[in-house]
């Protein structure tokens, strides 16, 4: 593995707290995931790209977007890796560039009429 | 024990139903709670980042103050604030370093946080502090018939860390269900996420995990769900119309907070403008049982 590549594990693993190396590709976080079907990339599969340091892989797709985190795969995971860090770590990594950033703008002007808990949680999460 | 009562921004806007219904359930059942005096936001979502500590400061500054209030304990009805508001507290009790960093964001509030205030959710301090059998003695108004599906989503359990309960299996809520005198029915679904806030930017995603609720909740027998948490109700009960648009045959579901049920089961009337909170309404399920 070249010295990038490790530097970019080394920043998610900072960032999560998890050690993807960890990681045996077991599927029981894709199994448990009740997003899955709405996702490019399986669970597993952000895992498996992001050993390979395949980063553009995982930060171009739509998984880290799709993923709420629930949670289930965190509990789940026989590895004792907290799924649901890495994926915000990833997104952090996009948000901190200001990309893919939530915009107040081009939200349904219906969405007046959703409680305060809705745009709060989904600026908190989208915008970093 | 001196216990105070954190209602968070959902519960005095969109679902004054829940918070009304709390607050009368609880006098209802002997218990002396006050609101937390200048709560804030509790931060809404758990920051997930080892280097975010600025987020941490929301759910902190509440758990100062609510120590400085006296309280030994802090309800949270709202699942989100639950589990924001708890996840912060062992956040922090994790690292001394982190605390001493908040305290000097926090150099206008007088004394420091101690870490001795516990978040408690509702349902937990109803099992744990009052007692099944004593709320089912309050009962005057025990909701026979009703067949319900306890929804517990996510952040009821999750992480285990902050579980009220069994994460894969919990039972309060059913235990809570059956204590109101109705039927607590058993779905698949009930611990599986609702979408979260994916509402704003994946709507799809919301409609068809809704559908997937409902529908598994119906064929276990249940003719309505019960939540704590007012995004998961807003999803499962607004957002039906968005799961009929791609599943048309997917009938009417009314969405219940367990507080409404708990005031109805201690003898309190529904009240009207809870009725106007609800997208489906209930009315028709409690008329047949006659609880109207």
């Amino acid at each position: 593995m070249s010295p990038d590549i490790m530097h970019e594990l080394d920043r998610i693993d900072t960032l999560s707290g998890q050690m993807i190396s960890l990681c045996m590709q077991c599927g029981v976080c894709s199994a448990s995931c009740p997003n899955v079907l709405e996702m490019d990339l399986t669970p597993r599969a952000v895992m498996h790209h992001a050993q390979l340091g395949q980063m553009d892989k995982i930060l171009s797709g739509k998984t880290i977007w799709v993923c709420s985190s629930c949670l289930q795969c965190s509990v789940r995971c026989p590895r004792g890796i907290d799924l649901a860090r890495v994926m915000e770590a990833f997104r952090l990594v996009k948000l901190r560039k200001r990309e893919g950033m939530l915009d107040p703008a081009d939200l349904d002007p219906a969405c007046s009429d959703a409680p305060p808990i809705l745009l709060v949680a989904a600026m908190r999460k989208l915008t970093g | 024990m001196s216990v105070l009562y954190f209602p968070g921004c959902t519960l005095k806007n969109k679902a004054e139903n829940f918070d009304q219904s709390f607050v009368s359930s609880m006098a209802g059942l002997g218990v002396d709670m006050k609101e937390l005096d200048r709560w804030n936001c509790c931060g809404t979502v758990f920051s997930m980042a080892s280097d975010d500590l600025m987020s941490q400061l929301a759910p902190i500054r509440n758990l100062l103050r609510a120590e400085q209030q006296g309280a030994d304990a802090l309800l949270a009805p709202c699942s989100m604030c639950y589990n924001t508001l708890a996840r912060a507290k062992h956040f922090v009790a994790q690292e001394p370093d982190r605390l001493e960093k908040l305290h000097s964001f926090m150099y206008k509030e007088q004394g420091d946080y101690k870490g001795a205030v516990d978040v408690v959710h509702p349902l937990a301090y109803l099992r744990d502090s009052i007692g099944f059998d004593l709320v089912a003695k309050k009962v005057s108004r025990p909701l026979e018939g009703l067949k319900l599906g306890a929804y517990y989503g996510c952040l009821l359990t999750r992480p285990s860390i902050v579980s009220i309960d069994d994460p894969q299996k919990p039972e309060v809520m059913d235990k809570l269900i059956n204590a109101l005198g109705a039927e607590s029915v058993y779905f698949e679904q009930r611990t599986e996420c609702c979408g979260s806030y994916q509402t704003l930017t994946n709507l799809a995603v919301v409609a068809n995990r809704t559908n997937m609720i409902i529908r598994s909740a119906r064929t276990s027998g249940a003719q309505a769900l019960v939540t704590s948490c007012p995004l998961c109700a807003y999803n499962l009960d607004q957002m039906q119309r968005e799961a009929r648009k791609h599943h048309s045959d997917l009938s009417p579901m009314p969405v219940f907070y367990f507080t409404e049920l708990m005031a109805l089961a201690l003898g309190q009337d529904w009240k009207s403008e809870w009725t106007e909170l609800h997208e489906v309404d209930p009315a028709g399920l409690l008329k047949e049982h006659g609880l109207d």
